[in-house]
């Protein structure tokens, strides 16, 4: 038995026995797939640079599978994450109804994209896409009837970005007879430009909306903030990363890397790819504004993911060592933080039952193992030191100006500015501040949600010390890329020419300047004393239990009303009206059936006559 | 040839009557006559000039004298099978009367788009 | 054990004028009748396919050999779309046995079985006015059932459909005489034999005619004005029959005129045209549908569109695939109709608006709408998949680019309009003051062969892949299909 199809049969088969054995209960569900998950989780672990093709002809097609470095990498995220949600799930969803049908649609994900992952040809790519795009659909909707709108956008967009891509294998395949990676990789250089921009189109449309590129991210707020919280853990962290995995196969591996011989080059970067780096930063710009003015917390996080994903696309279109590492690395990196930020979100509202930023408040003494999870994936998604985020963003800005790409460079590093001001926001109006009174009986949330939100901030913190481990396994997935050369580093030093840097220093200089000021103002300048919340004054009066001094509710208001103008278009707005337009437009044509009897009759004789007379004429 | 005419022009009168009158019956009889044409058409093409029914009914009556036996077997059938869908037809209006109190085409359509 | 193929057609012939005498002696008998029969079929058509794989099995009846006499030439073809018919007709008869009640429910059976004659006649025969005779018994018991439940709108949709099918068999009927006259024979191998001595404007003017006809059966735009209606009003389970069982026997019939008796190049890529209208035109209509039955009928048009752009690519491959695609039409439009029957059944309305909420009062059925649709759309692992993948990459393989973007286009819409029946099925409340009525086992029984079948050529195409081959094969190559009827002499 070849060690894919077992790894899929497992995760596959796993899925339809729990939701099969889960009726007899709800912990036989948990389990089964948890075996599931672990026991293919390890198969596939133990595979790290064992590249085992598994090959066969499937109703005429062929179909091959084989775990490569880079699938390995991307592997060994969706089963660690996929795991931490699994065991995040398993308290978050205790007592809701329909956890059969959540346990099914997560393991059926998990499973698809692992297919992905390993996929060697485009129609298993297809099939496994496909199955993932209807799992995820499943979770969206699982909100009852209000998510069904939501629901329907995101399988609709995801449809037209699917059967984009459809169109685009099957020219391949029209063209050259095989639809594996690795004779398109062979032949791709034989094509046209034009036959390749149309392909490139075509596959970057599919790619792009998973990937939650402007303007096709329009499906991601509503999708994200109305699937449960695990799910949308899973969808910003791991689903969203196979459009960035789409968008790195169509780059580095079905072209052979040819771009930069076959079209135009500025400043060594290929065309399509500058291009792609150019929509990846006003992408990561047009969501961080967005992000800031929102007040429902897992819709600014769906934007910040989308800001985040914009910053992975600009690396992967720079697409040198340097671009490629930092984009895998901050890959890696966004599914930890982004899991960690909408788990401790999806926290809190399992205790609190908001999402509403506004209503929320002081949450810190409550729950401050939450409270320390945001913090982290804060500090992480700003990449400021100490933690891992630094590390990936340090090689962004160091490949943009390696490049001379100045432009790409102050728009990047305005975009990461202006992501200060929500993760602030976050953190302020969820945990600090005045806590509503209705708030101040909840407790921290049960140890099955604390274990994955704790595991993944250890994680951050470990890659911020030692980020050469994940580097390793980065530069060996990019020797799997075509003309990509791995990078070089070496211990905690990461080499460049513009100059390095050492992780353990910088994180060794943080750590101790941080201790040696809380130290300080703890025995030195200790003149500070505990103040209550209430402990002021407004006018002379002391303001009672009920006055609201929590400035959640129209924070950022000036910001919000400088960015009116530019939020009042809303690429949303315009597919609405265009669905609209055209579902009033195929409503006209059922008026073609107008009901009596005698006209269709005359449509038989009209067809007829027109039938003989134009074969008389073709003859 | 006079056959010829005769069912092409019961088939061109049904095919208008279908066409273009509005009363149930009516519509139904001019199927009818698409029929009749039809089967007036397949008799004449089996028709010879001159020669006799394929029965062997005296022992010197060769195959050569005889018409073609086979157009006649298919009218047959087809006769039956008009009966049939014209029978059928006049139950249908009969119901339709009913229901909708009216034997004009045009008024009955209730189910449309 | 194999038995004569000629009972395939004479059994439920003879049984359905059975049923009413035996109706005389016992109520209870006649709603199995149907079962057993048409269980027989099945056996047989399977136990058929190993035989008609290898050679064309020729079924002389009274001695006479062809091109002479009335035969019955089961290939691969014809023995692939029996096995449809009998398998979509035995799932339809195990759900009869308790959904049907209105009465007189033994003529209802007696047409049910004379559905399923014709049908399984029109592809087995190997004669054109054969043939012909029985499409017309399909297609005046299909009249019959149509106005079965006696309102006003069944009465209407009857009317209809009998008014353009009375044409389009009148249309045959000309095209047939047409025939006769410049070939003097009627078995379809020596048609297609001679047809290349006649001259192309009359053969032409036959085809024509033939197309007309068969396609208002195969519901070929702008032949299905009667499709909707027919549909949306006939019983439940005789919608499912149209889908599963009259189109089918259309779309052979048509298929066969164009592949094996005529030899014009252009009626291809005119099918295809067609066919990507047909498609277009019912996806569009079918997207504000309010009444569900309405919206399936809609639904089933547009997978026949694609059946037809997959015959118009005249490749071997395209016609494996336009096979391939009846086949899972033929398995998924009656699971949609019969779990949608029962969902109308429950709500007590045809309108989609009264469905909602019905995912947690009838689990089971709205697991088998859900299942159908999403199967119906193409969605992997599922069989729906696997034909459409091969008739979008022969399309594109052969150059038609546009026309496979107008599919997939068409397809899109085929997921709005299904999504939002799914979703208010699952996912709207709805107040729970109706009184809970029983969903019969043989219900679940029935839906569940469609479910299983589906479930397993979806992850196993192959498994029928490789009996599509010889009969894609049979259509494509014809000199294949003559050589191998007149071998027997």
């Amino acid at each position: 038995m070849k060690i894919v199809p077992l790894i899929l049969g497992i995760l596959f088969g796993g899925a339809v026995l729990s939701y099969v054995l889960g009726k007899i209960h709800v912990y036989i569900k948990i389990i089964v797939s948890f075996i599931a998950l672990l026991t293919s989780g390890f198969l596939f672990l133990s595979q790290y640079g064992v590249t085992d093709t598994f090959s066969m002809n499937i109703a005429g097609f062929d179909v091959i599978w084989r775990i490569n470095p880079l699938s390995w990498l991307f592997g060994i995220m969706i089963f660690g994450f996929g795991l931490m949600v699994l065991i995040y799930s398993t308290a978050y969803m205790k007592g809701k109804e329909r956890i059969g049908l959540f346990c099914f649609s997560l393991c059926i994900t998990i499973a698809s994209m692992v297919g992905i992952v390993v996929s060697a040809d485009l129609l298993s790519f297809f099939f496994f896409w496909e199955i993932m795009t209807w799992a995820s659909f499943l979770m969206v909707i699982y909100y009852r009837y209000e998510a069904q709108k939501a629901g329907i956008k995101y399988f609709v967009m995801s449809a037209i970005g699917a059967y984009a891509m459809l169109l685009a294998l099957f020219m391949i395949q029209a063209e050259i007879g095989s639809l594996s990676f690795a004779v398109i990789a062979a032949n791709w250089s034989g094509f046209s430009i034009g036959f390749q921009t149309s392909l490139i189109l075509l596959f970057l449309l599919a790619f792009g909306l998973k990937a939650a590129m402007v303007p096709l991210h329009t499906w991601v707020p509503d999708a994200y903030s109305i699937s449960p919280a695990p799910f949308s853990a899973l969808f910003s962290g791991v689903l969203s990363k196979m459009g960035v995995f789409g968008i790195i196969i169509l780059f580095y591996v079905i072209s052979g890397g040819s771009f930069a011989t076959q079209f135009v080059t500025y400043k060594g970067v290929a065309l399509p790819g500058y291009l792609l780096a150019w929509v990846g930063v006003l992408t990561a710009l047009i969501a961080t504004i967005i992000a800031v003015v929102q007040d429902d917390a897992k819709k600014l996080l769906a934007y910040s993911s989308i800001g985040q994903l914009g910053y992975i696309v600009m690396a992967i279109g720079i697409g040198d060592s340097l671009g490629m590492t930092s984009g895998l690395f901050l890959a890696v990196n966004h599914t930890i933080f982004k899991g960690m930020l909408f788990l401790a979100i999806g926290a809190v509202f399992y205790r609190t039952g908001t999402k509403k930023m506004s209503e929320l408040g002081g949450l810190i003494t409550r729950m401050p193992y939450t409270f320390f999870v945001v913090l982290l994936g804060i500090i992480t998604l700003a990449g400021v030191p100490p933690l891992s985020g630094y590390v990936g963003k340090w090689m962004l800005y160091e490949a943009l100006i390696q490049k001379k790409l100045v432009f790409l460079a102050v728009a990047t590093f305005a975009a990461s500015t202006i992501a200060f001001l929500y993760c602030y926001r976050l953190i302020y109006t969820i945990f600090l501040g005045q806590r509503p009174e209705k708030f101040d009986t909840i407790k921290e949330v049960p140890l099955a949600m604390r274990i994955p939100m704790v595991l993944l901030s250890l994680l951050t913190m470990y890659l911020g010390f030692y980020p050469y481990h994940l580097l390793d396994v980065i530069a060996f997935a990019e020797t799997t890329l075509f003309g990509i050369e791995p990078f070089i580093l070496k211990d905690t030093v990461l080499f460049s020419q513009i100059g390095g840097v050492d992780t353990i220093t910088v994180m060794s200089i943080v750590g101790v300047a941080f201790v040696v000021i809380f130290i300080i103002f703890n025995t030195v300048y200790k003149r500070s004393r505990l103040v209550g919340l209430k402990d002021i004054h407004t006018s002379g009066e002391v303001p009672g239990p009920e006055i609201n001094l929590h400035f959640a509710i129209n924070f950022y208001q000036p910001f919000s009303r400088g960015v009116q103008g530019v939020l009042k278009r809303s690429a949303d707005r315009a597919y609405q009206s265009i669905a609209d337009g055209l579902e009033n437009l195929f409503d006209l044509m059922r008026y073609i059936y107008t009901g009596n009897g005698q006209t269709y009759a005359m449509y038989v004789i009209i067809f007829l006559v027109f039938l003989f007379v134009f074969g008389t004429i073709l003859i | 040839m006079v056959y010829y005419i005769a069912s092409l022009s019961l088939i061109l009168i049904g095919l208008y009557g279908v066409l273009v009158k509005k009363n149930l019956i009516k519509i139904v009889l001019s199927l009818s006559l698409i029929n009749a044409g039809i089967h007036i058409l397949l008799i004449a093409i089996g028709y010879i000039d001159g020669r006799t029914a394929p029965i062997f009914s005296t022992p010197e009556l060769r195959p050569e004298q005889m018409v073609d036996p086979v157009p006649q077997a298919l009218v047959l059938t087809a006769i039956v099978i008009g009966l049939a869908i014209t029978a059928l037809a006049l139950t249908i209006v009969i119901r339709l009367y009913d229901h909708h109190k009216t034997l004009d085409v045009s008024k009955i359509r209730e189910l449309k788009w | 054990m194999m038995f004569d193929p000629v009972l395939m057609i004479a059994l439920p012939l003879l049984a359905a004028f059975l049923i009413p005498v035996i109706n005389r002696f016992s109520k209870a008998i006649p709603k199995y009748i149907p079962v057993v029969v048409i269980g027989f079929n099945l056996y047989e058509s399977i136990m058929l396919l190993p035989y008609s794989m290898v050679k064309p099995v020729i079924v002389i009846i009274a001695g006479w050999q062809p091109p002479l006499g009335i035969n019955l030439t089961i290939g691969p073809l014809g023995n692939i779309l029996a096995l449809m018919i009998s398998l979509v007709g035995f799932v339809v008869a195990i759900y009869n046995i308790k959904f049907v009640t209105e009465e007189p429910t033994e003529k209802y059976y007696m047409l049910f079985l004379l559905i399923i004659t014709g049908a399984t006649g029109v592809v087995l025969t190997g004669d054109l006015f054969n043939m012909f005779v029985f499409l017309e018994i399909t297609s005046i018991s299909a009249y019959a059932l149509t106005a079965f439940i006696r309102d006003r709108n069944g009465a209407e949709a009857a009317f209809k459909y009998l008014l353009i099918g009375g044409i389009a068999s009148t249309m045959i009927l000309l095209g047939i005489a047409i025939i006769y006259t410049y070939t003097g024979t009627l078995n379809l191998a020596d048609i297609a034999q001679k047809m290349q001595y006649v001259d192309p404007k009359i053969a032409l003017a036959a085809m024509v005619l033939l197309i007309v006809g068969f396609g208002v059966e195969a519901e070929l735009f702008p032949l299905n004005g009667w499709a909707p209606d027919a549909y949306s009003q006939a019983p439940t389970p005789v919608g499912a029959v149209f889908g599963g069982i009259v189109v089918k026997a259309g779309v052979y019939g048509l298929a066969r005129m164009i592949y094996t008796i005529f030899n014009f190049e252009g009626v291809f890529y005119f099918l295809m045209i067609m066919g990507l209208i047909t498609l277009l035109m019912a996806e569009m209509s079918a997207m504000r549908q309010s009444q569900i039955k309405r919206m399936l009928a809609f639904s089933s048009i547009g997978q026949m569109g694609l059946v037809f752009i997959a015959f118009g690519l005249a490749t071997q491959r395209g016609v494996e695939g336009a096979l391939f695609q009846m086949l899972n039409h033929a398995l998924l439009k009656p699971l949609l109709f019969l779990s949608a029957g029962y969902l109308v059944y429950y709500s007590g309305s045809k309108n989609i608006e009264d469905l909602d909420g019905m995912g947690r009062r009838k689990p089971f059925l709205a697991f088998f709408f859900a299942f159908g649709a999403f199967a119906i759309m193409g969605l992997p692992p599922l069989n729906g998949f696997w034909s459409k993948m091969i008739i979008i990459s022969e399309t594109i393989r052969n150059g038609f680019v546009i026309v496979a973007a107008f599919v997939l286009a068409g397809s899109v819409i085929e997921a709005v309009y299904y999504l939002r029946v799914v979703g208010r099925l699952y996912f709207k409340k709805h107040d729970d003051n109706q009184q809970e009525k029983y969903v019969h086992g043989s219900a679940i029984f029935a839906m569940s062969i469609l479910v299983i079948l589906a479930i397993v050529i979806g992850l196993y195409p192959d498994l029928v892949m490789q009996y599509l081959k010889p009969a894609a094969e049979e259509l494509v190559n014809k000199s294949l299909y003559i050589q191998s009827v007149f071998a027997i002499n």
